[in-house]
Formats: C-alpha cells, sequence, structure tokens
C-alpha cells in the first residue's frame, strides 16, 4: 500500500523548527557531531520518503533520529576501530556535561537529555524513544542522580 | 530550579549544520532504485502465493491504553530503523540492531521467525530502505545477543531477478529455510541452509511452494507447503524436507491451494491452512507422516487469510483470520482446543481490518496471546487473555514481530 506524499514543504517547515535542537540533543547524546548530523539528516530523509504513512512526522523524527544515534553508537562500540570521534567540537560545548553524560546507559542518557534539553515530559518522553512511561521514570530517576553524581554533585 | 536545565541551555550556543540538502538528496538516491518485477509465467499461482505471504490491510479499532503487563518475557520489535528487544516487566529496550541502513519501511512485508537466540528476517519492499542495499529484497539473521546480522539471500535491482519467500529458522537457531524464486527460470527452490557450518542445500521443488514453512523440534527435518496447479486447479502439497535427505510428500489434497504450515512443539502434529479461494479457509492436522488427517477449524466467512500458531503445549491453536479484501471486516483471534474440540474466539477488532497486523502468537505460559496492529488511530502491541478478559495493550506505537527468551 503506497504511502501518500506529504508535501516536502511541510517536513522542510517541520526541519526548520525542530532541526536545530534535535541535532543539539543527539549530540548530547553521543558526544559526536558525525553522528548527530547523520541521524539527523537520515531520519529527515526517511520522513520524506514515507510521506503521510507517518501520523506524527515532530515525534517521528525526533524517535527515528535517537534510533538511528543508538544504534550507530553501538555499532561503535563493537568495532575493533571504535574510537571516540571528537571530530568537530564547538567551542561552547560543555565537554564536562558530555563526557559526563556518556558514562550513563542509552536509556538514561536518552531520557536525561529529552527532559533536560528538550523540555519534554515524561509521556512525550515515552513517545519519542518508545520506551514504556514507567520506564522513562525509571530511567529519567536513576540518570538525575548518576548525573549529579558525576558532575560532583554541584547541582543539589 | 535544578541547576541541570541551565547547563543544558547552554547546548542552545552550539552551532547546528543545515543537514536540510543532505536529507533531500538522501530521499531522492531511495526513490531511483526498484526490483525487478515478477515474468508474466508465474500469475496466478505466484500471484496467490504472494497474495498470502503479503498479510498487510488497514483496522480501525478503538483501543485505549491500558497498563504495562508485568512479566518476565522480551519482546523482539520492529520500529523506525531499529530491531529491538523489550522487556515486559519495565518496558526497558535493548537496541539488538539500528543505524541508518536499517530502516524498515512501514509498507515493507517483513517477516521473522525467532529460534535458538536468533532472528531470521526478510524484506520485501519495492523501493525502500531496507537491510543491505537501498530496493533489496533481503533475507538473513540476527543474532539477539550481538546484533550482528548475516545476509543469506538478496534480490538487488539489477541483477538476476530471484523472489524471495517465507524464511524459517530452526528451533535451536543453527539453520535456516527460505524459498526462492528464479523468475528467470519459473524455477521454485527451497535453500537450506546450516549457520556454524556454512553448509547449504538448495533443493528444487517439484511445485511451486506456497508459504509454508515449519521446522520440526530436532531442527533436522522442515515441512514446506506447495502447490501446483492441474487442469486449473491447485492442488496443496505438503512435502517432508530433511536437511540432508530427499523430500518426501506426505500430504495431498487435490482441488485446494496450501497456505501457512506449522509443526506442534512436540513434533507428533502439522497443522496447515487450506485456502481453497474463493471457499471458506480451513485449519488441518495431520499425523506428522501424513496418514491422518481432519479438519479443526474452518471460517465462516468466505476469502479470508489464516495464520496459525501452536502453544507450546501443543494442545491449542491460534488461528488468526483477517479479511482477504482490505476493510471489509473485522480480525479475529480464535483459540482452538484439541483436546476438548471446542472453539472460541478470543479477541475481534470493534471495526474493519487493517493496514499491517502480525499473527497471534502465544506467551510461552499459553495464557495469553500477543498480536500486533496497525490501526487508523492506534499502533501498538496487545496481550489477549485465552480464558476470559479484555485486551490489554503492552507496547504502545511499536509492532511487536517475535517473543524471545532475554538474551
Amino acid at each position: 500500500m503506497a504511502a501518500a506524499v506529504r508535501p516536502a514543504v511541510t517536513i522542510e517547515a517541520l526541519y526548520r523548527e525542530e532541526a536545530d535542537r534535535l541535532w543539539r540533543a543527539l549530540y548530547a547524546f553521543s558526544s559526536d557531531a558525525e553522528v548527530a548530523s547523520d541521524a539527523v539528516a537520515e531520519s529527515f530523509a526517511q520522513a520524506i520518503r514515507r510521506g503521510t504513512a507517518i501520523r506524527d512526522p515532530r515525534a517521528w523524527v525526533w524517535k527515528s533520529g535517537f534510533r538511528i544515534a543508538s544504534g550507530e553508537l553501538k555499532r561503535r562500540s563493537q568495532s575493533v576501530y571504535a574510537l571516540p570521534d571528537r571530530s568537530y567540537v564547538d567551542p561552547e560545548t560543555d565537554t564536562e556535561l558530555l563526557t559526563a553524560l556518556a558514562k550513563l546507559p542509552d536509556g538514561q542518557r536518552a531520557a536525561v537529555v529529552l527532559h533536560y534539553y528538550a523540555d519534554a515530559s515524561v509521556r512525550e518522553i515515552s513517545r519519542r524513544t518508545g520506551m514504556s512511561q514507567l520506564a522513562v521514570r525509571a530511567n529519567l530517576s536513576r540518570g538525575r542522580k548518576r548525573l549529579k553524581l558525576l558532575l560532583g554533585d554541584r547541582h543539589g | 530550579m535544578d541547576d541541570l536545565y541551565g547547563r543544558f541551555r547552554r547546548l542552545d550556543r552550539i552551532d547546528a549544520p543545515d543537514l536540510w540538502r543532505e536529507a533531500v538528496g538522501r530521499a531522492a538516491a531511495a526513490e531511483t532504485t526498484g526490483l525487478p518485477r515478477p515474468t508474466q509465467g508465474l500469475t496466478g499461482i505466484l500471484v496467490v502465493a504472494l497474495l498470502l505471504a503479503l498479510l498487510a490491510g488497514v483496522v480501525a479499532v478503538g483501543m485505549s491504553q491500558l497498563p504495562l503487563v508485568v512479566g518476565e518475557e522480551r519482546l523482539i520489535v520492529v520500529s523506525e530503523c531499529a530491531l529491538t528487544s523489550v522487556s515486559l516487566e519495565d518496558g526497558a529496550e535493548r537496541i539488538i540492531l539500528g543505524g541508518p541502513d536499517h530502516c524498515i519501511d512501514a509498507g515493507a512485508n517483513l517477516q521473522t521467525h525467532t529460534g535458538g537466540g536468533r532472528t531470521a528476517l526478510r524484506t520485501t519492499c519495492g523501493a525502500c530502505f531496507g537491510f543491505g542495499t537501498a530496493g533489496t529484497q533481503w533475507v538473513g539473521v540476527v543474532d539477539l545477543s550481538s546484533g550482528d546480522a548475516r545476509e543469506l539471500d538478496a534480490c538487488r535491482p539489477g541483477e538476476a531477478p530471484v523472489c524471495l519467500g517465507d524464511i524459517s529458522i530452526s528451533p535451536d537457531g543453527t539453520r535456516v529455510a527460505y524459498t526462492r524464486w528464479n523468475l528467470a527460470t519459473d524455477l521454485p527452490e527451497l535453500v537450506l541452509a546450516d549457520l556454524d557450518d556454512g553448509e547449504r542445500r538448495t533443493i528444487p521443488l517439484p511445485v511451486l511452494p506456497f508459504t509454508g514453512i515449519s521446522w520440526m523440534p530436532d531442527s533436522e527435518t522442515v515441512i514446506v507447503s506447495a502447490g501446483e496447479e492441474r487442469a486449473g486447479r491447485l492442488v496443496g502439497q505438503l512435502y517432508r524436507v530433511p536437511f540432508s535427505g530427499d523430500p518426501a510428500l506426505i500430504v495431498e489434497a487435490e482441488g485446494i491451494g496450501l497456505g501457512p504450515v506449522a509443526v506442534s512443539p512436540d513434533g507428533r502434529s502439522v497443522a496447515y491452512v487450506t485456502a481453497p479461494l474463493p471457499a471458506r479457509a480451513e485449519v488441518r492436522l495431520a499425523s506428522i507422516d501424513g496418514s491422518r488427517s481432519e479438519t479443526v477449524w474452518q471460517s465462516s466467512a468466505r476469502e479470508t487469510f489464516v495464520g496459525i500458531s501452536w502453544s507450546s503445549d501443543s494442545a491449542r491453536i491460534a488461528v488468526t483470520e483477517v479479511p482477504r479484501a482490505q476493510m471489509t471486516a473485522p480480525l479475529s483471534v480464535h483459540v482452538v482446543d484439541l483436546e476438548a474440540g471446542t472453539d472460541a474466539t478470543a479477541f475481534t477488532t470493534d471495526g474493519v481490518c487493517c493496514r499491517q497486523f502480525t499473527v497471534a502468537t502465544w506467551s510461552p505460559d499459553g495464557r495469553t496471546l500477543r498480536i500486533a496492529l496497525d490501526l487508523a488511530d492506534v499502533r501498538g502491541t496487545l496481550a489477549i487473555p485465552v480464558n476470559g478478559g479484555g485486551p490489554v495493550q503492552v507496547l504502545s506505537e511499536e509492532l511487536a514481530i517475535g517473543w524471545a527468551p532475554a538474551p
């Protein structure tokens, strides 16, 4: 069953609204600009291709972006040649925060980034990550606690 | 106010690159690929076979978000750009395979079968982001622990046209069976592959394979359903094919075609679906040597697709029935109790059926059935209590494609 084509201008408008925030969230999630760029480009490419088959394009690009980045991080971690890729580090980057985030498990990291950076509610994090709301709450609580510990508990 | 908010806000000072043109370019590149079309020589039977394989439609069901089921099982879930393992205990996800090369098109016909810690996958899509190169039809195996994906066969645009059919992995996860058609020669084949030592057999089938392959519990033999056209009529057949031996015909049913097939977990019986279009579909049960065969369920409607799955104690069969024409009737799940000789309807959608669905499968304890539905307003996975009670939505949005022990 072929999906009806959603006008590209609609997706472009969504891109203009969301892409920068999505990219920064993925950058915080992955600590890697290339992973973030690849995930953003691919998630919007998929959204263009799928047209109206996607009911909620905004939630979809966030969800697929995080999935793509997670898969890429996993692939890199399994590679013999896996090395942290810091080919691009913006001078504004809070490297201490990113280093601490990198020490959290994927689920906790995604929940923390979406909550603190993207202002997403538990329900919204659930929609964007595919985790249940129960899992989001657990990951957010554990991630917040661990992050504060890693950052020297200066944010209590 | 938690100062973590302030630190995260500083992310806004970072310049994000403009990737719109890159996204448009990637989308356009995918549009230019496509699958070769089947030759005309296979028309009737092949079309029926493919239709039986393409279990897809659109359902509108009123479902509310219900509490998560507590348990210790995991579901293998296909979703946007990832194959994941999801705990039903706390909903936690573990990505098995994901990334830009593994974005499964929403319209792709995805078939999976899990056994022995591995999942066998087949994607069928004309021009989509699938496993392997965009535009390919692909069969392969994914290790659920490591996420390693291994390609077994593929139909790539521009190469010899091969149509890949059903795929099934052995219960111990060491062997895979799938069907393929060489569309240039019209030759159907059954391929048996050993995943550990690399041994591979290609067995020419005397007739066209339909959609059924099922392994025996010992992982040594497969039962495959097939059929041929005789004087304008479809004749269905079940073959028993040892990994190292010749096929043996065990059941032949004139005047009908055969659909899905499932060997019972105890290895004593084989359930199979006859699809005598346009008559009513039946689920029949045969002894494994084919010496006895009986009808255990018959559809009350005409022209329906039927999927089957066994409970782990080999005592019950779940029958998933959907209308062949999309959006004409509800989807329903029936439970056939072979010992009691009864059949009961466990679940029916409120409205017409459906854009995507999976065949209902049993939980290991036999107390619930799981089915994934893509509805007009809701997409998710339901747990259906077999002994009464309403369905519970266990996953929202996600389409669960199989069960697996927690790896």
